[in-house]
């Protein structure tokens, strides 16, 4: 009696009955997912050049133009893949990257040259040679006594 | 159905949706014609940006490099544009 049901179901379970499938969007549908596209490019293109802040330099105003254009077009196309769109989104990572990293570069380099300037100040100081010179010293001391 | 208001309706929305961000003219027909069914003719697109130019909603600027004309909305743009969401 199990073996029969059993095999009952599983022929059941062979001949599932297809899904249907959904309805393709309304042409209101499509335009709200195109304008949510834009809306999502728009944003994303703003957060790019706020990281690369007011006056980036002219090799990298060149190529965040290019790069607005690139996703402004892939955004405004009804057919585009989302993970191309992603994709093309993640191009700007590396130079991103290269930028923080060029940054932390120059910071360290400032520091650098700060401690080196410390360094010789105190050195000098050290050595007198930022002492009063004997010439100096009796100039002083003449005028003084005039006084 | 005017297809002018229709086209005139869709760039507002997707400018203010842009926040500012200077839209190519080409990409900006491209995204017409792609929005709109039936497909909106070249001709009605030029009409349609025109008349919102005309009205003061929106500006063009052209690049002094490459020639090539970017579209943002002006304030009373960006006003009509909130209105229609």
């Amino acid at each position: 009696m199990s073996e029969t049901s059993d095999k009952t179901t599983r022929t059941r379970a062979r001949h599932k009955v297809p899904r249907p499938s959904p309805p393709p969007p309304s042409p209101e549908e499509l335009q709200e997912q195109l304008l949510a596209q834009i809306a999502y490019a728009g944003s994303h293109c703003a957060e790019i050049e706020r990281a690369f802040g007011q006056n980036p330099p002219p090799r990298l105003e060149t190529l965040i133009k290019l790069y607005r254009v690139l996703i402004l077009k892939l955004s405004g196309e009804g057919q585009t893949n989302p993970d191309q769109l992603k994709l093309a989104m993640s191009l700007m990572k590396p130079v991103l990257d290269w930028e923080r990293f060029e940054d932390a570069r120059k910071e360290r380099e400032r520091a650098d040259e700060k401690e080196r300037q410390t360094q010789e100040a105190a050195r000098s100081r050290e050595a007198g040679e930022d002492a009063l010179r004997p010439e100096t010293l009796e100039q002083i001391e003449r005028e003084l006594s005039l006084l | 159905m005017n297809p002018i208001s229709d086209i005139k309706r869709f760039l507002m929305r997707a400018l203010w949706r842009l926040n500012g961000l200077p839209w190519p003219d080409a990409l900006m027909d491209e995204a017409a014609r792609q929005a709109l069914v039936p497909r909106p003719l070249q001709s009605d697109i030029n009409q349609a940006k025109r008349e919102l130019e005309a009205a003061g909603f929106i500006q063009g600027t052209r690049d002094e490099l490459d020639e090539l004309v970017t579209w943002t909305l002006t304030d009373k743009g960006r006003h009509k544009a909130k209105q229609l969401g």
